[in-house]
């Protein structure tokens, strides 16, 4: 990283030289990321305060399923894990392979029936995306993704 | 000919990190939230990061587009996709199985696949930086 200045010119006007010494590239980087700050104090100002462990849109807790029977469980863990195990009765659904999964899943829903769909856990986000989807697809108002995923199934998991 | 791949993976880059964080941008909360699943950080930093690490990918994807800031830029996306190979390494640790939230939460990305997707941009970056010193060079 040169300084970009003509000698013969810093020697003519050393006092010029000294005003137009050049920015380096790690000044430029904090300046990015300065910038980058600033645009995002205004977002934040502009949004307002935000609770991020407010629970989401749809999300249902185990306890508030009255009966666990009357509703069409989805899983959405992964094809190897629900090979393995899964909740009794439980459909499998993944965003990968829609289509396949929705067919098999509507010759057993009946409209009307609740549909719950769970993944692995607190941090997994494919039963609230799966939950989402099926929303929009089966226009129902019905469908919903346990909080807590798998874990908070009785069992812990293994029913 | 070297000249004609780096607009190549500038221009790649560059859209890949715009969209990156202009999905972001658009649903704060929600990468919010996939920055707790982390589970590393409280509620106020993942807040704080959601807002701040989105804008550093626009500023550092613009920034690519024009000479005098590309070095800078480049360092800077480099820096950010280094701390975040770092975390999704610490998560694939943990076994955590988490969405990885790298373009908001409307596409699930495995940790795994960010992992081996970020290395490959890593190394787009550095050898756009490797074309870009070697032209300056040449001049």
């Amino acid at each position: 990283m040169g300084d970009g200045t003509n000698p013969a010119r810093r020697l003519a006007n050393p006092l010029r030289s000294n005003i137009t010494e050049p920015v380096t590239t790690t000044q430029r980087v904090v300046f990015l990321a300065c910038l980058s700050a600033l645009c995002a104090l205004v977002q934040g100002l502009v949004i307002g305060p935000v609770d991020l462990d407010a629970p989401d849109q749809w999300g249902v807790e185990w306890q508030e399923l009255g009966n666990p029977v009357a509703v069409l469980w989805v899983d959405a863990r992964g094809q190897s894990a629900y090979d393995e195990s899964h909740y009794p009765g439980a459909k499998f659904l993944s965003l990968d392979d829609w289509d396949a999964g929705l067919s098999a899943l509507l010759t057993d829903w009946d409209p009307g029936v609740p549909i719950v769909v769970y993944c692995d856990g607190n941090g997994c986000d494919s039963s609230r995306a799966v939950a989402e989807r099926l929303r929009e697809e089966l226009e129902s108002e019905e469908v919903y993704w346990l909080i807590g995923g798998w874990e908070q199934l009785p069992g812990g998991g293994n029913p | 000919m070297m000249a004609v791949i780096k607009w190549l993976l500038i221009f790649l880059l560059g859209g890949l990190f715009l969209t990156s964080g202009g999905l972001k941008l658009m649903d704060p909360q929600a990468f919010g939230k996939a920055i707790l699943n982390y589970r590393l950080v409280g509620e106020s930093l993942a807040w704080l990061s959601a807002l701040w690490i989105p804008w550093m990918e626009v500023t550092g994807a613009l920034g690519l587009f024009f000479a005098k800031w590309r070095r800078s830029a480049l360092w800077l996306l480099g820096i950010l996709i280094v701390v975040f190979e770092v975390i999704l390494l610490i998560t694939l640790f943990r076994g955590l199985d988490i969405d990885c939230g790298c373009f908001g939460t409307k596409s699930a990305t495995s940790v795994s696949f960010a992992l081996m997707r970020n290395i490959i941009i890593l190394g787009g970056l550095v050898l756009v930086g490797q074309v870009e010193g070697s032209q300056s060079r040449i001049k």
